[in-house]
Order: C-alpha cells, then structure tokens, then sequence
C-alpha cells in the first residue's frame, strides 16, 4: 500500500510505508559491525577530502612562492622554493585529521622567508615556524601548560614531535 | 615624551592584506621582522593620530599583493608580560614615500633576536607575536 506522502520533485524516491518503517527503526552498527565495503568507501572519502585539501595547500604555498621582494611593505624577502617543499614535507607525514584540520588561511608567509602554520582549538594554539633548515614549534594547550620546540628537523621522526602535540592540542578540545 | 615611549602609551601598526589579514583577522605573521632586523615599525599614538595612520597605511600600499587594510592599535604595556623579550623605543624617521620627517616612528624591538633569512623564529618569541596579533584583532581600525 502506497503511503501519501507528498512528492516534492519527481526524482523524490517512492516511500513506502515498508521503506518508512524501515528508515524509523534503522539503527547505526557499530564499527566492528561494518562490513569491510562501508570501512573501504569511509576510507575513501577521506582520502578525498585529504587530496581536496593537499590541492588546496598547494595552490597556497604556490601563491606563496611567487611573492615579489618587499611583499609586505616593511622588507620582506621572498620565500624559497625549499621553504615550500619542506611544508609539503611535513604535510605528507601529518596524519590526514591534522591536515584536514588546519585552515588555508593559517598557512602564511612571513617577512624573513619562513611558512607560519597555525591550528586553533577555542583559544589554544600550536604554531609551526617553517624554515630551509628546520622548523619551531609554540603550542598553548588548555591545561594551561605550552609546548615549546626550538629545533625541528625535516625527518619522519622530527616531524612525529609536531604530531604528537597536535594530539595534544585536540585532545583537550572537550 | 619624543625620546622615550612611555608605558601607557599607544602605538599603531599598519596591517595589508591578504598576507597579514584574512578572514577579517590580524595574523601573527604580520609582527615578525625583515630578514637582518629585530624591529618592527609602529606609530606612536602620542604624537600622530589614526587619520596620519591610515595616510600613511595607504600611500604604502601596492595591490595586488599589498592592500592597506587597517591599524592595529596596541597598548604599550603589553611589554610588562614579556621584558626580557620585547621593548618598544622611539626611532624618529624620514619617509621617502611621505617625503616628510615622522618624530612618531617607533619599532618594537625583540631583545636578542636578530631575524636570519629562513630562520624560523625561537618559540618564545613566537608566543610574543601571537599575543601582539591577539591584541591586534582586539583594537583594529578598519581602513
């Protein structure tokens, strides 16, 4: 028996009242009732998003690049290709969370040729100063406590120190 | 009162987008030096005022990749919290662009970090430059 619902446009699916009840008792399966084709499409979302994003974050750093001399007004030098590639670097080793979690606006070039990255959580921050050798890092957690790293270096197992605080950083989030 | 910046005074900072302002927001990128340098340039609030700020913001200005957006006005105070890291001192100037003499220059200068070229700045300093950027979204003056 057909059920009258109204029809708002006519690719609207016929809902019928098996199909509605169906809908009403559907309950989500926990994870490890997934079957492994939902966990594969789950996956690939975000590998999706993740490649959006890397899009993204390489039109900026593009952008980046091609600043002239003096970009800022005040002196500014031009920020090298290695600079860039070493943001890419560390972007290639963050877990996709962390990549996904940062806003394009937060990549920023700075006077001296260094890329400044920023997450925020509320108003707690973890800041990453990227430059041709290595990178900085200054976190503000909401323990009240601050994460400081003066020496970075473009290694999987540098890069790790950053992740670690970005678990910091998001942990506390709740 | 030209010699020394007093501890209750104001100072002023130009702000260009979209390198230092994005999303109506002052980024902290826009409080770290030129390469060779510990200094940034303010205006002292004392002796000039925000009508010369926005002058002189946009006769600095060259779209598209500079575009005067604003002052950002910050207490002189903030320095208590940081002494060992950042002062702000007077540094009269003549600008070639103005093509005048500016008694209200001032920098605020980072006590024992002089910028490298590629060199990312030392956490403690960072800190300072998010606070400056903080109090700058507090106090922005919209061009």
């Amino acid at each position: 028996m057909i059920l009258a619902l109204p029809i708002f446009t006519y690719t609207q699916p016929l809902i019928t009242r098996e199909s509605y009840s169906y809908v009403q008792n559907f309950e989500i399966p926990k994870i490890e009732e997934q079957p492994i084709e939902n966990l594969q499409i789950a996956n690939d979302f975000w590998e999706l998003i993740n490649q959006v994003q890397i899009t993204k974050i390489s039109k900026k750093l593009d952008l980046i690049t091609s600043l002239p001399d003096n970009w800022d007004g005040y002196g500014a030098c031009p920020i090298d290709i290695v600079v860039s590639d070493n943001v890419k670097f560390i972007f290639s080793i963050l877990p996709t969370n962390f990549v996904y979690c940062i806003k394009i606006s937060n990549i920023n070039p700075s006077a001296n040729g260094t890329i400044m990255l920023e997450w925020n959580v509320k108003n707690n921050y973890l800041l990453v100063d990227i430059g041709e050798k290595y990178a900085t890092l200054a976190a503000n957690f909401c323990d009240n406590t601050n994460a400081a790293i003066d020496r970075i270096g473009f290694t999987k197992k540098d890069v790790l120190e950053i992740v670690e605080n970005l678990h910091k950083l998001y942990a506390n989030e709740n | 009162m030209i010699s020394k910046v007093q501890n209750d005074e104001q100072i002023a900072r130009n702000i260009f987008e979209p390198t230092n302002f994005r999303n109506e927001r002052v980024l902290f990128n826009a409080f770290k030096p030129p390469p060779h340098s510990c200094e940034i340039s303010v205006q002292r609030l004392a002796i000039t005022n925000l009508d010369f700020c926005f002058w002189h913001g946009k006769s600095h200005e060259k779209p598209p990749e500079r575009r005067f957006t604003g002052v950002a006005i910050i207490d002189v105070s903030f320095t208590n919290s940081y002494p060992e890291l950042v002062k702000v001192v007077a540094s009269p100037m003549y600008d070639e662009v103005l093509a005048c003499e500016m008694p209200s220059h001032a920098d605020i200068v980072y006590i024992g970090y002089v910028v490298g070229k590629g060199e990312p700045a030392p956490p403690q300093f960072m800190e300072v430059m998010k606070k400056l950027a903080e109090l700058a979204n507090k106090n922005f003056q919209k061009l």
